[in-house]
């Protein structure tokens, strides 16, 4: 399991549109709303590296995102699994 | 709710609330905005996959990457990170990653031809050892040499500058700075005289107009880019020109995007600065005070060699105008050329690019004269859909920005300008149109050359990561009282004379007089030496010395450490002992020019003491 947490900017006019276009997107939950600033705090759960960066690119390219970036990232021990067979591989 | 959901949504909580207090937005009464698990260890670090250097947070457990969060406490980021930022934790981990030594082999054995195949860290490193001597041993210190990286901490280079010039003895060692920036670094020097980028990133701040040539900041600088969205958001007056040759995400933000052709981004800063020249917007005062005007040859080549023979296809084409350039009609109007006639052009030039020479005002803006807003429009217009009345109105809008005394501008490029054809002349002319204006080295002002790596630059000047360069920059002179040297070894002289002269901080000349006893050859490499701190020194081979319009030229040959400076008192095998007879007596200024390649001149005055026995 990943876990990131993302900073959405997008404009105070178009935050409501912004909230549903991410809550839209798999994987991906509103947590906090600054409508003042246009800003979004979003947690975005994915299992693979690449869904993880396709997601913020997909987030980036919203019609009503001017920007977004990382702020933390989180793997959980599930990880260790998954990159073993990466090791495995190399002994071979 | 499982404990496993509940630890997740735990989890999740807390990266929000940490998030949101890392970039300075409130949180909810009740939100733990601590990011932290038993037996996590934090470290910083500074991010590596782009220029803009920015600062992470890294927390490990048992050996492993658990976390990663942007520094708050980095002024670049300021707790943010991109999608790069992120990966400094994942590509421990990716599929691709390399966890042992690969050889290539055959029979067991290395063998250049052969395959790649896994072998242990100590077999990695008796190989590396035994063809270290073997070209050592048959070559010397010039056979070997070190490819620096941009992703080089400063510490790093320092440890390879180490290696290299005091352990193996040799001088051939670049940095990224020479292998992406080279035409950024020209253009430093030929207009600073020194290699380093100006500008600040706080002027993304202080500044109410950004201007981006040709660099993509969303997606490459996307840290830096976030500071200016964050400021165009709050500031109604901020404005943001984008001038690129394909619509990029920049322009998502931008006030006013330029599509231009690619290389007539030169014709634009032509135009701007003939704009600026026509509107009397010249800012005389800062021009008199800090600038000259100069210019070079243009018939200078390409850096490509004289044949094609090992030109690649694609590049035939830039080769084939390595001799001779047959003018476009466009280039013709621009030399003021009859553009009617064929002009065929040969680059007489080609190794003396970096020569140039004074102009007087009035001949920069006759030169300057064709670079019409009609000329310039119709040749750089890059969107063959867009009305030239419209791409005229965006030139001046451009052109208004910079002439504008009320406004700051902080230009921004990044590799479009410095892997240009002509990438030297276009750094130049952004800086021709910052000092026109007076907007450059000024809070809020400045033409500002970003770096694709974090260390580009930092290891060059810092570490010195470059051949032919000395930690404190181009080799000068500085002031030392040579007096305090009597009754010393030679060698210890150079060395005390370094110390001194640092000690003091960057001082200007060398001045006299020395002791009475000392040798003249000692003053000749104390002059040589000077400028030397970091790497224990460098030994000099004198070539010639002569005298010039009575002024002594030193050219000198940079060889190895040898121990000079540290006290030792081995000279080079070929270094030259002087003919003092020949040199007249008394002080005698010692001249300086090239600083640039492995051979150079050095500044400073030298005693040359009467023969003994003379009145």
């Amino acid at each position: 399991m990943r876990l990131s947490a993302i900073l959405v900017v997008s404009t105070p006019q178009k935050l409501p549109q912004c909230s549903q276009e991410l809550e839209a997107l798999p994987g991906i939950e509103v947590y906090y709303s600054y409508p003042e600033s246009g800003r979004i705090i979003a947690i975005q759960e994915t299992q693979s590296v690449r869904a993880q960066e396709e997601n913020l690119r997909q987030i980036q390219s919203l019609p009503s995102v001017l920007g977004a970036q990382l702020i933390c990232y989180y793997h959980d021990a599930d990880l260790d699994a998954s990159t073993a067979g990466i090791e495995r591989n190399l002994d071979s | 709710m499982s404990p496993r959901s509940t630890r997740r949504e735990f989890i999740k909580a807390s990266l929000a609330a940490a998030a949101a207090s890392t970039v300075g937005l409130p949180v909810p009464a009740g939100a733990l905005p601590v990011f932290q698990e038993e037996g996590w260890s934090w470290d910083k670090g500074v991010c590596r996959f782009c220029g803009v250097g920015c600062g992470i947070r890294i927390a490990t457990k048992d050996g492993r990457v658990k976390a990663v969060q942007g520094d708050p406490d980095n002024p670049v980021n300021r707790g943010l990170l991109c999608v790069k930022g992120y990966a400094n934790a994942e590509i421990l981990y990716g599929e691709d990653r390399l966890t042992r030594p690969l050889l290539r082999m055959k029979d067991g054995k290395f063998d250049k031809q052969g395959d790649f195949f896994p072998v242990s860290w100590e077999q990695a490193f008796d190989e590396m050892e035994r063809q270290f001597r073997r070209v050592y041993g048959e070559l010397g210190p010039t056979g070997v040499g070190i490819m620096g990286s941009g992703q080089y901490t400063v510490q790093e280079g320092y440890a390879a500058v180490k290696l290299l010039k005091a352990g193996w003895r040799s001088n051939n060692i670049d940095p990224n700075a020479r292998h992406c920036m080279a035409s950024a670094v020209a253009a430093f020097m030929q207009v600073f005289g020194i290699d380093e980028p100006s500008g600040n990133y706080d002027d993304i701040e202080l500044t109410d107009t950004m201007v981006l040539w040709g660099a993509n900041m969303a997606e490459m600088h996307p840290m830096l880019w976030a500071r200016i969205t964050d400021k165009r958001l709050a500031t109604p007056d901020y404005r943001i020109i984008n001038l690129t040759t394909f619509g990029n995400r920049c322009s998502d933000l931008a006030d006013v995007e330029i599509l231009f052709k690619p290389n007539t981004d030169l014709a634009i800063w032509n135009y701007i600065a003939r704009e600026i020249v026509k509107t009397g917007a010249v800012d005389r005062d800062f021009v008199d005070k800090f600038c000259v005007f100069a210019t070079g040859p243009y018939d200078i080549g390409f850096g490509m060699r004289p044949t094609d023979d090992f030109a690649g296809a694609a590049e035939r084409d830039t080769q084939s105008r390595e001799r001779e350039v047959v003018l476009t009609r466009e280039e013709a109007i621009a030399q003021g050329k009859d553009p009617g006639a064929s002009h065929r052009v040969p680059q007489d030039n080609t190794n003396s690019a970096g020569k140039h020479w004074l102009l007087s005002y009035e001949q920069f803006e006759k030169a300057l004269e064709p670079y019409t807003l009609d000329f310039v429009a119709e040749l750089s217009k890059g969107d063959s859909e867009e009305p030239i009345d419209a791409y005229q109105e965006k030139l001046k809008q451009l052109a208004d920005v910079y002439a504008d005394r009320a406004r700051k501008v902080v230009s921004f490029w990044t590799m479009g300008f410095n892997q240009h054809t002509r990438g030297t002349w276009v750094n130049e002319q952004a800086y021709m149109v910052h000092l026109l204006t007076g907007k450059q080295a000024k809070p809020g002002s400045g033409a500002f050359s970003l770096t694709g790596q974090p260390s580009a630059c930092g290891t060059a000047p810092s570490s010195t990561s470059s051949a032919g360069v000395s930690p404190s920059g181009p080799i000068g002179s500085v002031s030392v009282n040579l007096t305090r040297l009597v009754g010393v070894e030679i060698a210890d002289r150079a060395a005390a004379a370094i110390e001194i002269a640092f000690d003091a901080g960057a001082a200007t000349e060398l001045v006299g007089p020395l002791p009475a006893d000392a040798d003249f050859e000692a003053q000749a490499v104390l002059c040589l030496f000077i400028g030397e701190r970091e790497s224990g020194g460098w030994a000099v081979a004198l070539q010639s010395i002569r005298i010039v319009d009575g002024q002594m030229e030193i050219r000198a040959r940079e060889t190895a450490p040898r121990g000079l400076a540290t006290g030792g008192a081995t000279y080079p095998a070929d270094c030259v002992l002087i003919d003092r007879s020949a040199l007249p007596v008394g002080q005698l200024p010692v001249t300086s020019t090239d600083t640039t390649s492995d051979e150079f001149i050095v500044d400073g005055v030298i005693d040359v003491p009467a023969p003994s026995g003379a009145p």
